[in-house]
């Protein structure tokens, strides 16, 4: 007796030995109907009436039918490689809330604040000139900083403006808005980091107005405008600029970038110690639970991806907008 | 159209059939179209995009009376993405009629739009008494989508009316060039973007092509800029939304139609021009394979260079092609009456099937998953008990039942006296 090569249910591939399908459960399924020696083969075809019943199948049935082996799809390391965009992010929240309570609570002198932050700036810039393939011209360096002139000039201007806006609110309500404001930050930002971190084709998406948001909350709580300047300045360098030079260094050197999370990673656990225990162990087990444990739990999870492909599926084509 | 015109058909075989629908703008209530074939237009309206929000009991009673009324016995549905349909096919099985389904589409496996269609589709034909797909392709996609017994799906492919699809090469014009016609609606899965890099490698290629793209979409803006990039205004001629009644008007102004969808169930365009007399080249897709002859078509990968060189072989030959000869092709091919034969079949097979019990569908209805089928088996006892109510409340027996206009006079005018009478002779 012959039987069918696919079950026709579910497309699980019989080996030699199998009696029942692997999935459905369902017996091997067996050929019905074979034609005679001297009837026309079945073919698959529309425009001829053929001496088969319109439900006719035959061994060809599901024979298009592609389906992926998972069960070696990832590797562990590269995973680990690859969970180092989401920790960077997390790592740049955890900077930026630190500056804050550190600001909210005059333990650092406000200057000094703004030295570091426009220092962390300058020395991104000239990381990212020194990267980039493309040489800057003169004319578009000047551009560029008569650009950054004005973005600070205004900061400055609606600084006050900032500080005053929420004030009203209360700090439960804040802080609740920036926590939700946060998590979505975090959940909607685009981490496909090729994608985005290109300056020319870079579009602001619903994560960078949600950075703005929790940036301009927090300002509302701190006590004077040069430390609502640092707080804005810092959010957009912060979750915007670094990406730019987060991606050159990745591209060139991605040794160093891992370096530089894992170095971030201890020194912000330990600044978290000065605040509280329990936020500096919720952070480490946080970073090492991505790290480590996701990657592992993704690989277990996979061997049970169930990839179908066919002559259904739509071919990767260049699209134009 | 194939909702019309097999209905027109199974009417000619003496079946009586009526069409369910929603409501259109202000059409609601009853109409009766063509040869008297009844359109309910139930006053459920659309949400977007011509579908009603799907409600399960929301329809109910007037399903239920519209069925008994007309003294159903099968209840047809059509596409995957008509829930209200969808709706009809689950209310139909409760109520004891016999479901078929028809699918017109290929989805995907992979994205997160086809695992949704894919699970409701397979709640809605775990309760189908027989599937119908338009092509082969179309039915491996539809019994794994649905996992329905691939025994209990038959492929009836659709078909042309090649009465209004004839061909007319004086018709051809601009006369002197070779005329490439495209007709779709303006999309990704159209291959609107491989048009875009074929159009102006074969306007370079051969300076007496020319280009006829009809149809509109979100991808006539990228279309528009690559003819002003290229400068082919002279070569290039777009025409816009082309109404259904206008598209042969179209079609046998050329001597090539070009047919670039990235997926397809079956591809009627390429049938419609084949039978107007048009050489066809087309992207080898889906169930588009299935569809012509190899001497009607030239299949191309969905690849810009693949679909140039299959062009470039339809060119040269293009205006020594058999029109005439292709349309009676096409005419012995797709016909609506060879549809309505083989759905008639379709029909009587099922007829003779006993219906399911309510154990039976519950347990039909728990192969949906452990949550999912749960939630689909409370739906079940509730349309049952409502349905009880219904009966208690309009028993069928009270609900009046639909005149039926019987063939006699057709079938032997002479029997009714004088038919020949003008109005003229009364006032003699």
């Amino acid at each position: 007796m012959e039987y069918f090569k696919y079950c026709p249910w579910d497309g699980y591939r019989f080996s030699e030995t199998d009696v029942q399908c692997f999935i459905c459960k369902r017996p091997k399924y067996t050929l019905n109907n074979q034609p005679q020696e001297n009837e026309k083969k079945w073919e698959k075809i529309l425009y001829e009436k053929q001496p088969y019943d319109d439900n006719y199948i035959d061994e060809t049935f599901l024979q298009s039918v592609v389906k992926q082996d998972n069960s070696n799809g990832l590797d562990y390391k590269q995973l680990i490689s690859k969970t180092s965009d989401l920790i960077f992010t997390i790592n740049s929240v955890v900077i930026y809330m630190l500056t804050y309570f550190v600001m909210l609570h005059n333990i650092l002198e406000t200057n000094y604040i703004l030295i570091t932050t426009i220092s962390i700036t300058f020395t991104g810039l000239i990381i990212y000139t020194m990267l980039i393939d493309k040489p800057q011209e003169w004319h578009s360096v000047l551009s560029n900083v008569k650009n950054v002139g004005i973005y600070v000039s205004i900061l400055l201007l609606f600084a006050p403006v900032m500080q005053t806006v929420n004030q009203t609110y209360s700090d439960d309500t804040i802080y609740l808005l920036t926590s939700g404001s946060i998590i979505y930050y975090l959940l909607t930002k685009n981490y496909d980091y090729e994608s985005v971190a290109e300056l020319e084709t870079w579009k602001a998406d619903s994560s960078n107005w949600s950075s703005l948001l929790f940036s301009s909350l927090l300002a509302s709580r701190l006590n004077n405008e040069i430390e609502v300047f640092i707080m804005i300045g810092l959010s957009q360098v912060l979750f915007i600029l670094t990406q730019f030079v987060k991606k050159q260094i990745k591209d060139k050197h991605p040794r160093i970038l891992s370096m530089i999370n894992i170095l971030l990673s201890i020194y912000l656990g330990l600044q978290l110690l000065f605040f509280s225990y329990f936020l500096a162990l919720l952070y480490l087990g946080l970073v090492f639970f991505i790290t480590f444990v996701s990657p592992l739990q993704l690989i277990w999870l996979y061997q049970y991806k169930n990839t179908i492909q066919g002559p259904w599926d739509l071919p990767d084509v260049k699209q134009y907008d | 159209m194939h909702i019309f015109q097999l209905g027109l058909c199974l009417m000619e075989r003496g079946h009586k059939v009526i069409i369910i629908t929603h409501k259109y703008d202000d059409r609601v209530g009853v109409r009766y179209m063509t040869n008297g074939l009844k359109v309910y237009y139930t006053p459920f309206m659309p949400i977007h995009d011509q579908v009603v929000l799907f409600t399960y009991v929301g329809s109910l009673p007037l399903l239920r009376q519209i069925l008994i009324r007309e003294q159903i016995h099968v209840v047809h549905s059509h596409a995957a993405t008509s829930f209200f349909a969808g709706e009809l096919l689950l209310h139909a099985k409760s109520l004891g009629y016999k479901t078929v389904f028809t699918d017109h589409s290929l989805f995907a496996f992979n994205d997160a739009a086809s695992f949704h269609v894919n699970k409701i589709l397979k709640f809605i034909l775990s309760e189908v008494d027989h599937a119908i797909s338009v092509s082969h392709i179309s039915k491996e996609n539809l019994s794994m989508r649905a996992s329905l017994n691939p025994r209990n799906i038959s492929v009836i492919p659709n078909a042309v009316d090649c009465s209004r699809f004839k061909p007319d090469p004086s018709k051809r014009y601009p006369m002197n060039t070779i005329n490439i016609v495209v007709i779709s609606r303006l999309t990704f899965r159209k291959g609107v973007d491989l048009l875009i890099d074929v159009v102006p490698a074969i306007c370079k290629k051969f300076p007496q092509v020319y280009f006829i793209l009809g149809g509109d979409g979100p991808k006539r803006g990228p279309l528009e800029d690559m003819i002003r990039q290229h400068e082919l205004q002279d070569r290039v001629e777009m025409l816009g939304s082309v109404p259904s009644h206008k598209v042969r008007d179209v079609l046998v102004r050329g001597h090539i139609f070009l047919n670039t969808s990235l997926t397809e169930a079956f591809c009627i365009a390429i049938v419609e021009a084949a039978s107007c007399g048009l050489f066809v080249v087309s992207t080898n897709v889906g169930g588009v394979l299935e569809v012509l002859p190899k001497n009607m078509v030239n299949f191309a990968k969905p690849d810009p260079l693949d679909i140039i060189e299959k062009l470039s072989i339809a060119i040269p030959i293009a205006r020594n092609v058999p029109s005439h000869q292709y349309h009676e092709q096409v005419a012995k091919m797709y016909s609506w009456h060879g549809v309505a034969e083989r759905a008639e079949h379709v029909y009587k097979k099922i007829l003779n099937t006993p219906n399911p019990s309510l154990l039976q569908r519950v347990k039909h209805s728990y192969s949906n998953g452990p949550v999912f089928g749960i939630y689909i088996i409370i739906l079940l006892l509730i349309e049952w008990v409502l349905i009880g109510i219904f009966d208690i409340i309009q028993p069928a027996a009270k609900i009046n039942k639909a005149f039926r206009v019987k063939d006699d006079y057709k079938n032997n005018k002479d029997k009714f006296g004088d038919h020949q009478f003008r109005l003229n002779d009364l006032n003699k």
